[in-house]
């Protein structure tokens, strides 16, 4: 069984007195464990598909199974928990809590769910650790470099234990360096925990290193790896094995 | 986890928490410096009318309010053991007076006036009437100065009573017969009433007894209170005391203009108070709508790692309140140390206005003021962060996190 299916998925945005559709019909299966890639042009609907998967914006019509389980037609709330506890999300701009320093802000999404503090401290500092913050968890956001906060989002998006991280263009605002950095971060937690990422990216990096690649097109998904691979090849003239 | 979220987010913008702050800070400061200040003016003159001429309670024969002006001396009261056994014995009675009220004529031998003359016990007078000699210029009435007088200073000029000048009192007697006494001026009565300095005089009840023929007969009773909270309670325990022959009046009821011209002021007091605390939380609700739109992809992030709607709403609205209450407990502490300052320097002299001298004002801050203040501004600031708070709550995340 796929962790995330979406069968004739559709979106439209009300521009105006205008419809403009964003997805139009899309089908996809994505396995536990997975590396993948979405990519395409912008405009292409990689964002919304992200957010729909992501639970942060509902599909117009289709369904929508996360491990198994319909999730068209959930309440607010209901989503809300859903992508607490099964979704991390890792975004271009970091998107850290300014207030709370590194640990506060890794711990966060846990609090809300009232775990206990004893053992959430200890996984903190062992996902820390694991994603090299362990120096800085007494700092403020404001204080770290743009790796440093991508590095937090990381364990913040991971720390519940997900059962699938969806990251937006999480390289686009690091340089070069930095981004081989959390690549590298991202591609081995996905081998030692497991844990299924989902990009919407144009960065050529991520693309060579994805296991999978989808591609989008004017809201559609256009078939899959052929096509993807010589899109790939044509953004950075990479081979994509 | 909320609660310290909120406390960080308040000091997060500093310059804009703390105009915030300091708008609350100054609403309920100045609320509560108005409210001592106004109920100050007002129960002093109360106390003062109180301890100085009315007392908190007076007994009258049955009758007497009703008929006073045509038969001022037909019904008074037996100056009696009984009658004062059982005013002692009513709870709350502190102390207690008899006085004789008339009227009559003041002459210097060669020039008379109208004077509306109070009896007094000197032996009693200072338990029941504190303050009796507040603006007394001259020598208290004593006991065995059986002739001695105060005079109103606008009598006493029109007069023109000095030391020796033959003062003679003629009014008409219980039985409808006429008689005069000699009076000695004693003092003048310098009081902030220019009806009263017109008219008032002040004599020992032994000289009004001889003078009237009411040996052993009173008008009034005059009462003091412990508890001035229990007046209405006290009256009627007294009434039910003494049963129907008299008739038992508290302050208010005998002074209702005093009465009146109190709740006006506390009415008015409440609608500065209000004005106050709405502008402050116009401040609170405006400062609050910024903060909202600043933080639109903030909340879209709290949205996204599995904040309810409810929790964002909350976020908020403790905000609001821990602006609120740091503001108005701010305001309270520093009021409480201006009142004190007040207070240990012995009240604040209030002009009287027209040369009519000072009065000491103590400032008066209700028990319930400080918590009405206080809740009133928390509360406001909760309701005034409703409206942002719902509108960060009721954000879609994708459209919040897609905000610049």
């Amino acid at each position: 069984m796929a962790l995330i299916s979406l069968k004739g998925i559709t979106k439209s945005y009300q521009l105006g007195r205008t419809s403009v559709p964003a997805l139009r019909g899309v089908e996809l299966d994505v396995e536990a464990g997975e590396f993948t890639v979405v990519m395409g042009p912008s405009g292409s609907g990689k964002t919304t598909l992200l957010n729909i998967i992501g639970l942060l914006d509902r599909a117009d019509a289709g369904s929508f199974k996360l491990d198994g389980e319909e999730l068209a037609g959930r309440d607010f709330n209901d989503m809300a928990a859903l992508r607490n506890r099964k979704i991390g999300f890792i975004f271009q701009s970091f998107n850290l809590i300014p207030v709370l320093d590194v640990r506060e802000n890794i711990e966060f999404p846990c609090l809300l769910r009232k775990e206990d503090r004893t053992a959430l401290r200890k996984r903190v500092e062992l996902l820390a650790e694991e994603v090299g913050l362990t120096s800085v968890l007494k700092h403020r956001p404001d204080e770290l470099s743009g790796g440093q906060r991508q590095r937090v989002a990381i364990a913040r998006a991971l720390v519940t234990q997900p059962e699938i991280v969806l990251a937006d263009e999480p390289t686009a605002n690091l340089d070069s360096g930095t981004s081989e950095q959390i690549l590298q971060l991202m591609e081995r937690l996905n081998a030692s925990r497991g844990v299924t990422f989902l990009f919407s990216t144009h960065d050529p990096r991520i693309m060579k290193r994805a296991r999978r690649v989808v591609l989008m097109a004017d809201g559609k998904l256009v078939d899959g790896t052929a096509a993807a691979k010589a899109e790939v090849q044509g953004v950075s003239g990479l081979d994509h094995s | 986890m909320l609660l310290r979220l909120a406390a960080r987010n308040v000091f997060r913008a500093k310059a804009r928490s703390a105009i915030t702050i300091g708008a609350l800070f100054f609403g309920v400061l100045m609320t509560l410096l108005l409210s001592a200040f106004v109920m100050g003016v007002g129960e002093s003159l109360v106390a003062e009318t109180i301890e100085s001429r009315v007392g908190a309670i007076q007994v009258h024969k049955a009758g007497y309010f009703e008929k006073r002006d045509r038969q001022p001396l037909a019904f008074y009261l037996e100056q009696s053991p009984e009658l004062e056994t059982k005013l002692r014995s009513v709870a709350n009675v502190k102390a207690f007076t008899p006085r004789i009220s008339f009227n009559g004529m003041l002459t210097n031998g060669s020039r008379g006036a109208i004077a509306v003359i109070t009896a007094i016990d000197p032996a009693t007078v200072q338990s029941a009437l504190p303050k009796v000699d507040l603006y007394l210029e001259g020598k208290a009435l004593e006991q065995n100065d059986r002739n001695g007088a105060h005079v109103g200073q606008e009598l006493n000029r029109a007069l023109d009573l000095k030391p020796g000048v033959p003062l003679m009192l003629q009014a008409q007697g219980l039985g409808g017969r006429d008689n005069a006494l000699d009076l000695e001026p004693r003092g003048v009565l310098a009081g902030q009433n220019p009806l009263e300095g017109k008219r008032a005089v002040t004599v020992t009840l032994a000289f009004a007894q001889s003078l009237l023929g009411m040996d052993k007969k009173v008008t009034e009773y005059v009462i003091a209170i412990d508890d001035v909270t229990r007046l209405d309670e006290t009256a009627a325990a007294i009434g039910s005391a003494l049963g129907p022959d008299c008739e038992v009046q508290t302050w208010e009821q005998l002074r209702p203009s005093l009465r009146d011209a109190r709740l006006l002021q506390r009415a008015i007091l409440g609608g500065l108070a209000f004005i106050f605390l709405i502008i402050a939380l116009f401040g609170v609700a405006n400062t609050l709508l910024m903060t909202v739109l600043e933080r639109t992809r903030e909340i879209g992030t709290l949205l996204a790692v599995g904040m309810t709607r409810s929790m964002v709403a909350r976020l908020f609205v403790l905000e609001a309140l821990l602006q609120a209450a740091l503001g108005a407990l701010l305001g309270l502490g520093v009021a409480l140390v201006v009142l004190e300052f007040a207070r240990n320097g012995g009240g604040i002299m209030v002009s009287m206005g027209s040369g009519q001298g000072y009065f000491r004002m103590m400032p008066t801050l209700l028990p319930a003021v400080p918590f009405l203040v206080v809740g009133s501004a928390c509360l406001g600031s909760v309701l005034a962060a409703v409206s942002p708070a719902l509108r960060a709550a009721r954000m879609r995340p994708v459209e919040a996190l897609s905000s610049p």
